[in-house]
């Protein structure tokens, strides 16, 4: 008797638990996805874009969608890296360029 | 009660296991050297793609952008500056045209230290 | 007085020191090359990357004889003699009927602020007349491009930078964007076609700037197609791992007008056939 009601406690907390964590993920992805794609737009009104970073957007997505927020967490840290990376690119050539022009 | 242990011990053994069938094969894959897989990223067009710009024994068709990675461990004592050369060569010549492999995320951390291994022995 | 004549050219001078004109530009891009390429006549670059590699030359002759543009520039006639549901045709838009003016595009147009390409008054002309636009990288804008080209075979490249600090903006812009690294590959137009030019990247040798603009549009064997000089952008963008920017937007027009300008002296030979 006393071991069904231990059993059936600890079964709805695991499922507690499992949702609270689930919830705490798909926050996470959504932060970072988020983060993302404000980037990927600071870099695209540069005209400096990279043509990589939207796929990893779109891959991120795809694997929220299947439940793996552990893997779109960290596709959409790769695309908010890349462009900030593109970011700093264009602030640089801005000073560069001229170096490299035929003279 | 004694059944329940039974059970959470069977449960560990199998989650256990689980996860070493993915190191046991990991395993066999880190058998193939460090240059071996260097080799493979630095040939992949879609990975280090070096062949596009530099002559590398055995590999084929290669560009001449860069100049040929021969007798590197003399040219290169110093494996770090390779390794930096790799991660980024902006830093050094700004307007060289190769790409910045770390810098810009085009391999990963791993993966350069593959290449780096590579190239050292060329 | 005589101090402020001094003043005068002193800012002049700075002045010319810091901004180099268009004309210093060209020719120190024609003298680059001659001294990269000193057996090739500044003529024959209008032949890309053939002008520097007599082995593929050879072939190069062979595909022309056929002239895998043939159909792009009948069907480009066709076009453009075809009258606009409104009776009127492309000829009523252009200077000269639209014949034999390849040569004055792009241009600075001081009315609207703006680089002037080919394609980009094509699709105003047809706008103008109520018909529809055209896509601007293939298609049947390259045909009537390609036409429009064939007309002006011959004619000397002669692009204007008018007295306007507008326009001299939009040069300095194509300028920045040709000599500007981008993209996850971290390369610029100039790293390519200026300083590795006749070197190989992989099995493809790299042709020079200068002339690349007077044989557009293009057949393109692996397009197994015509393409606009646009459509090339877009594909030389991609190769280095940048989104491509739209085609007749601003960025693109300007690159235009800056790249066309360095060839300005070389004789049109569109439409053109390449690998
Ligand atoms: C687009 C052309 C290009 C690609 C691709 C490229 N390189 Fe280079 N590399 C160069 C150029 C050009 C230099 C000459 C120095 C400079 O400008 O940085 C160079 C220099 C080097 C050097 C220094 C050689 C010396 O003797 O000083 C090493 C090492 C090197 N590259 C390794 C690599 C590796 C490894 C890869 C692939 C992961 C690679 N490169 C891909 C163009 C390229
Ligand atoms: C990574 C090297 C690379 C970069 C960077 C690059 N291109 Fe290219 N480009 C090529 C290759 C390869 C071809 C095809 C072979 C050739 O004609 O050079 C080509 C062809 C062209 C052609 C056609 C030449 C012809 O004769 O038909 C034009 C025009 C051109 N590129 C313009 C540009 C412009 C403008 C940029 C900058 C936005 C640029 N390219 C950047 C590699 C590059």
């Amino acid at each position: 008797m006393h071991k069904k009601y231990v059993i059936a406690g600890a079964l709805i907390l695991a499922g507690f638990q499992a949702g609270l964590a689930q919830a705490a993920d798909e926050a996470a992805y959504k932060a970072a996805c988020d983060a993302a794609e404000e980037a990927r737009k600071m870099s695209a009104e540069l005209k400096y874009e990279w043509n990589t970073v939207a796929p990893l957007i779109e891959k991120a997505g795809a694997a929220a969608t299947a439940g793996d927020f552990g893997k779109a967490v960290s596709l959409c840290d790769e695309a908010r890296l890349q462009s900030e990376a593109a970011v700093a690119q264009a602030r640089q050539q801005a000073d560069d360029w001229r170096s490299a022009v035929v003279k | 009660m004694r059944k329940m242990v039974a059970a959470f011990v069977t449960a560990v053994v199998c989650t256990l296991g689980a996860l070493m069938v993915p190191a046991a094969s990991s395993m066999a894959e880190e058998a193939q050297s460090a240059v071996e897989q260097g080799k493979a990223i630095a040939f992949d067009r879609k990975g280090g793609n070096c062949l596009a710009c530099h002559m590398i024994a055995t590999g084929d068709l290669p560009g001449n952008i860069g100049p040929p990675l021969v007798a590197m461990a003399q040219r290169f004592p110093d494996k770090a500056k390779l390794r930096a050369q790799i991660w980024d060569a902006t830093a050094i010549n700004p307007h060289s045209a190769m790409p910045p492999f770390g810098k810009n995320r085009i391999l990963t951390e791993e993966q350069i230290d593959l290449v780096t291994e590579f190239i050292y022995v060329q | 007085m005589k101090r402020m004549v001094t003043v005068f050219l002193g800012a002049a001078l700075v002045a010319g020191l810091a901004w180099a004109t268009p004309e210093d530009d060209r020719q120190a891009f024609v003298e680059y090359f001659q001294n990269r390429f000193p057996d090739v006549a500044v003529a024959d670059y209008i032949n890309g990357v053939y002008a520097i590699d007599p082995g593929a030359y050879e072939q190069w002759v062979q595909i022309e004889e056929f002239a895998p543009y043939e159909l792009a520039i009948a069907e480009g006639k066709e076009l453009f003699e075809t009258p606009f549901a409104n009776g009127k045709t492309y000829a009523d838009c252009f200077p000269n009927g639209g014949i034999g003016i390849r040569q004055n595009y792009p241009y600075f147009d001081t009315a609207t602020g703006q680089v002037k390409t080919l394609e980009l008054e094509i699709n105003e002309c047809r706008e103008k007349n109520g018909e529809k636009p055209l896509g601007y990288k293939k298609g049947p804008i390259a045909s009537i491009s390609a036409y429009m080209a064939f007309t002006s075979r011959g004619q000397v490249l002669d692009v204007k930078i008018p007295d306007d600090p507008r326009a001299m903006a939009a040069y300095e812009h194509g300028k920045e964007f040709y000599y500007s690294k981008r993209g996850q590959l971290n390369f610029s137009c100039a790293d390519c076609h200026v300083s590795n030019s006749g070197m190989m990247i992989r099995a493809d040798r790299l042709s020079p700037a200068l002339g690349h603009p007077t044989h557009f549009p293009v057949y393109r064997s692996k397009w197994n197609d015509m393409g606009t000089l646009h459509r090339r952008f877009d594909g030389c963008n991609k190769q280095v791992r940048a989104v491509p920017l739209k085609a007749q937007g601003e960025e693109y027009r300007d690159l235009e007008y800056f790249v066309t300008y360095m060839s300005n002296g070389l004789v049109i030979n569109g439409p053109g056939a390449r690998k």
